[in-house]
């Protein structure tokens, strides 16, 4: 059939595309469609940029995005890079993350070819129907338990996030001190109490 | 042939040439024509797309033809949608790609459109059993994007099963499944002309009422089937003009029209006064009514009624003084402002006499007495047409004199050929359909108390008494509170949701409201406001009529206009010229004003009757699909997504959530995409929806996908999700589906994010280098504070990674175990 070989042709088509696509995400709400071409740019060239949007997730969790290059080398190359060393966006010092892209993280995909798609209902006196319904109940539990986790997850990074200003603060406070030694004079002070030349 | 149309960025080819025709020869008819690469023919189904319709219309065309400005048009017979004449279709539930042939005669018929505005074709088979029928078998009606066996009767506004021998001036074997569409061309002619022979005399009288009457022109265009006669031609080309001014159909062929527009004029000047004269007195009307809606007493009903019948008699009498046939259109108008009067008067004595039945005879007298103040005021009014109504005495002959009106304004108008359709459409459709039923059930309600008046008026109403009797016996018995209190709250709701017209409709309105409710506490309750209902709604399309009429005032008509094409962009169901905006047209205002009132009507049956009917077919369904696995195939219109864009996602899917209608779908198959669900939903539900997959993203499950749903209404939404609730849908692959209203807002843009730290003082100064750079983008260099800082977040993530594995490892185990105990029980 011409439109099965057409629908193959279109999934292909899209495999391809998937190939290509790098997953992105720890990204900062700032990080727009132009941000992340430039920022993508330095490893190839870019073709499209897509934010994925958040409808259902709590609003805290970073954005993600999915940037497709021109080559499905390029992709694999960002990946590894940003593998090993950590590659900020729009700011620091988290680093954002990359992944390849899965067929299900795209929003216009194609129909997967030979795809069947069977439904019937259960009676509630088929016997099947109580397991059924356990299935239905343990969906609902993996939903809540994946909450709960990304939950605390979002906890922990809010937490080393906190952590992290604190010591930059501190750091900061230190360097600024040391900065400020020649400045209001207490280095000139200290060396002359304890007799030590001071070169600048 | 064959040359394409500069400036035309679409693809456009003329296939068969058909002849000539106009005045001067110059329009080419065709037979075929190859637009954006698909081939149309003659008698093809086709989608019509018209701008912010979110639901194309679909048509058959019968004419092909391009004029001599090289402007082409299609002439479309309309298909009708059942929820575009649901107020027709009763309690019947239509199957789900069922459409309704247009026949008859009247607007929505068939019109002219710009050939552009043909979106796509349609694949409509028919079903019907009928022997000129060639049956269709299954793997095409399965194939169909719809299917009909029916045909909506545009004047009579009745669905019937038969399909007539020749509609719009087509022949039938052309309208139903075609065995070779090639063979017939000669034939096809010769039926043209035929028609046009046939048809020639009718309508050189209609002509001139046809300028002073502008709707009319809804009925001179399916009547002008022409091939051959220049005047045809020409005509048609009138009343595409007077439809649509703005057309640039400045052709040659046009001039001879704009002549016959000067004449339009020239004829409505008259029809203006009158028009305006009408205003006045329907207004006064109007005040009557209102001041009759204050006052509760029967009897002063039956004063003030006497007094609006002097008005209305007075009020003919001027019409009959300025024009004859405007008199007699008045006539119409005030007799069904009399039957209303009448039947309003009498439902509440009925319903009275319902109540206690010591009171019965009393009430039977004042019913009695409104009976003959009525049955005076037609005569009076019958007198001024020259027909005097034998008054004849008892109850029931109402309906018999109505029928008798109506033949007098048939045979007044009989000379003028197409104003006569008007006409006894008008007057047909109040009497056949309001006036019938209404004056049937409230005799079969008398019936019920009392057998006085029944027996003359059984010989009246034969036609469909039996099956009203039932209708009402049933509704009757089950004084089903719930349900009429929901009917009053429909009704009650209706009016705040129309827009405000200065015009006597909203008065009207008023007073049918107030009517209603005053019906509503009868212990016939149900009964009476289902009798009111369709008494209102018919009583509104009666008054759009009127107003119609009202309109040859160009003030009222551009008024009409603002307020209909301000206040409703999406009319559904107007049968109008597609593509091209007219903004001085009455034929619009009055279409529009008709969706105007018939699209609250048809939100009100979905929220307030078609939920129960679906729901019991979704039950009959579940019975009969009961234990057997369905494979999901393509929605049968399908392709019609690809067609039109919709809102963006973002946008309904709020609209959605604000009113109840967005589902959530879990448990679905991540390789499931959007149009599966749909037609899952489709298959699963018999529901029509739109659907969005929730993209995955790092954090979703691996073991299923989500999709967010919007339904088209509450009801769908609600049921969907108890049914899934209560009952067990399972998918392949063992899926028991899981669906919940989404309770919470989707929107809203992520404000903080964890990780990023700028240094108070520097951040300004950041700010601005952010604001100046181009790529803010690096990679950390290992011997930087940023470095180890980022280190901490990459163990962090590293750690979380591990955690999210496991779990999702876990949750995979245990939907594992569970779904092979699940097929171990098969």
């Amino acid at each position: 059939m011409a439109s099965k070989a057409e629908a193959e042709a279109d999934y292909s088509l899209f495999e391809e595309k998937v190939r290509r696509t790098v997953y992105v995400d720890n990204l900062t709400p700032q990080a727009t469609e132009s941000v992340l071409r430039t920022a993508f740019n330095q490893f190839g060239s870019v073709r499209s940029v897509q934010l994925i949007p958040n409808y259902l997730e709590p609003k805290t969790i970073p954005q993600c995005a999915l940037v497709e290059m021109e080559k499905p080398d390029q992709a694999k190359e960002i990946i590894s890079i940003l593998a090993q060393y950590p590659f900020m966006i729009s700011g620091m010092p988290r680093p954002v993350r990359a992944r390849a892209a899965e067929p299900g993280m795209f929003d216009d995909r194609p129909t997967l070819p030979g795809l069947k798609v069977r439904w019937r209902w259960l009676e509630p006196n088929d016997p099947k129907f109580e397991v059924a319904t356990k299935l239905k109940g343990m969906t609902r539990r993996h939903a809540s338990e994946a909450s709960f986790l990304l939950k605390s997850q979002l906890d922990q990074e809010e937490m080393l996030a906190k952590e992290q200003a604190a010591s930059l603060k501190a750091n900061y406070k230190k360097y600024e001190m040391l900065d400020g030694l020649k400045t209001d004079r207490t280095a000139h002070h200290l060396a002359h109490h304890y007799n030590m030349g001071l070169k600048d | 042939m064959g040359g394409v149309d500069e400036g035309e960025t679409v693809e456009f080819r003329w296939g068969k040439k058909r002849g000539f025709g106009g005045k001067k020869k110059d329009v080419r008819f065709y037979e075929s024509f190859n637009y954006d690469n698909i081939e149309y023919t003659l008698y093809d189904c086709v989608y019509l797309y018209k701008e912010g319709e979110s639901e194309p219309f679909i048509g058959k065309l019968i004419k092909i033809w391009e004029n001599s400005d090289k402007t082409r048009r299609v002439k479309v017979l309309w298909f009708f949608r059942p929820c575009e004449i649901l107020n027709y279709l009763g309690a019947e539930v239509p199957l789900d790609n069922e459409l309704f042939l247009a026949s008859g005669e009247g607007v929505g018929l068939a019109n002219v459109n710009p050939l552009e505005a043909i979106a796509g074709k349609c694949n409509v088979v028919c079903i019907s059993k009928d022997e000129r029928n060639p049956p269709s078998s299954d793997e095409q009606v399965q194939l169909a994007d719809f299917v009909f066996y029916r045909t909506f009767d545009v004047g009579l506004c009745e669905i019937s099963d038969k399909i007539k021998e020749n509609i719009a001036g087509i022949e039938v074997r052309f309208i139903l499944n075609r065995q070779d569409l090639r063979k017939s061309d000669g034939v096809a002619i010769d039926s043209d002309k035929k028609k046009v022979s046939g048809n020639a005399t009718p309508r050189a009288d209609g002509v001139e009422i046809d300028s002073d009457k502008n709707k009319v022109s809804g009925n001179a265009v399916p009547r002008t089937e022409t091939a051959i006669l220049s005047k045809d031609a020409s005509e048609e080309h009138r009343t595409l003009k007077t439809r649509d001014s703005s057309t640039k159909d400045a052709s040659e062929e046009c001039r001879p029209l704009e002549t016959e527009d000067s004449l339009t004029k020239e004829k409505s000047t008259p029809g203006e006064k009158h028009g305006s004269s009408v205003c006045v007195e329907s207004s006064q009307i109007d005040e009557t009514r209102n001041l009759r809606t204050r006052i509760s007493s029967e009897k002063t009903i039956l004063n003030s009624k006497d007094k609006e019948n002097a008005d209305l008699d007075s009020l003919a009498q001027e019409k009959s003084t300025l024009r004859k046939n405007c008199g007699s259109s008045v006539y119409v108008e005030s007799f069904v402002i009399d039957k209303r009067n009448y039947s309003q008067a009498k439902i509440p004595s009925e319903k009275t006499s319902l109540k206690s039945k010591t009171r019965e005879n009393e009430d039977l007298k004042v019913s009695l007495d409104t009976h003959k103040s009525f049955l005076k005021k037609v005569s009076s009014v019958g007198a001024h047409s020259g027909d005097v109504m034998k008054t004849n005495d008892g109850l029931g002959n109402t309906y018999g004199e109505k029928t008798n009106t109506r033949l007098n304004i048939n045979e007044n108008a009989e000379h003028k050929a197409s104003s006569i359709k008007h006409l006894s459409s008008v007057g047909e459709k109040p009497s056949s359909n309001v006036g019938v039923k209404v004056a049937e059930k409230d005799y079969d309600i008398r019936e019920n108390i009392d057998d006085e008046a029944t027996s003359s008026f059984q010989v009246d109403c034969n036609r469909n008494q039996g099956k009203v009797c039932k209708v009402i016996v049933n509704e009757f018995d089950n004084e089903n509170k719930v349900k009429s209190t929901t009917n009053l709250d429909i009704l009650e709701y209706r009016p705040s949701k129309r827009p405000k017209l200065d015009n006597p409709m909203k008065v009207f309105e008023e007073k049918n409201e107030n009517h209603v409710k005053k019906l509503g506490h009868g212990p016939n309750a149900n009964a009476s406001t289902k009798i009111a209902s369709t008494f209102e709604e018919k009583s509104k399309s009666r008054l759009s009529k009127t107003e119609n009429r009202l309109s040859n005032k160009p003030k009222v008509e551009e008024k009409l206009v603002v307020q209909s094409d301000g206040k409703l962009p999406k009319a559904t169901s107007p049968r109008q010229p597609l593509g091209e905006e007219n903004m001085a047209d009455p034929q619009r205002v009055v279409v529009s004003q008709n969706t105007k009132i018939e699209k609250p009507r048809l939100n009100e049956m979905r929220d307030g009757k078609l939920p129960k009917a679906s729901t019991k077919q979704l039950l009959d369904e579940e019975n009969t699909i009961d234990r057997q696995v369905v494979k999901v195939n393509q929605r049968p219109d399908a392709d019609r997504r690809k067609w039109f864009k919709e809102l963006p996602w973002e946008e309904r899917m709020q609209a959605s959530y604000k009113q109840g209608t967005l589902v959530l779908l879990e448990n679905l198959d991540p390789a499931y995409t959007s149009v599966e669900v749909e037609d899952i939903v489709w298959h699963g539900f018999k529901t029509r929806c739109t659907t969005k997959m929730v993209q995955r993203t790092a954090y979703s499950s691996p073991h299923s996908a989500q999709a967010l749903v919007v339904f088209k209404t509450n009801e769908a939404a609600q049921t969907v999700v108890t049914k899934l609730d209560k009952g067990c849908f399972l998918l392949s692959n063992e899926r028991p589906l899981i669906g919940r209203i989404v309770n919470h807002s989707l929107q809203g843009k992520q404000s903080t994010f964890f990780g990023h730290l700028v240094i108070d003082k520097l951040r300004a100064q950041m700010q601005r280098e952010m604001k100046e750079a181009v790529s803010t983008s690096h990679c950390s260099q290992p011997n930087t504070l940023e470095y180890d800082m980022a280190m901490e977040w990459c163990l962090l993530q590293e750690r979380w990674d591990c955690s999210w594995k496991k779990l999702r490892q876990g949750q995979g185990k245990e939907l594992e175990e569970l779904k092979s105990n699940l097929k171990l029980r098969l």
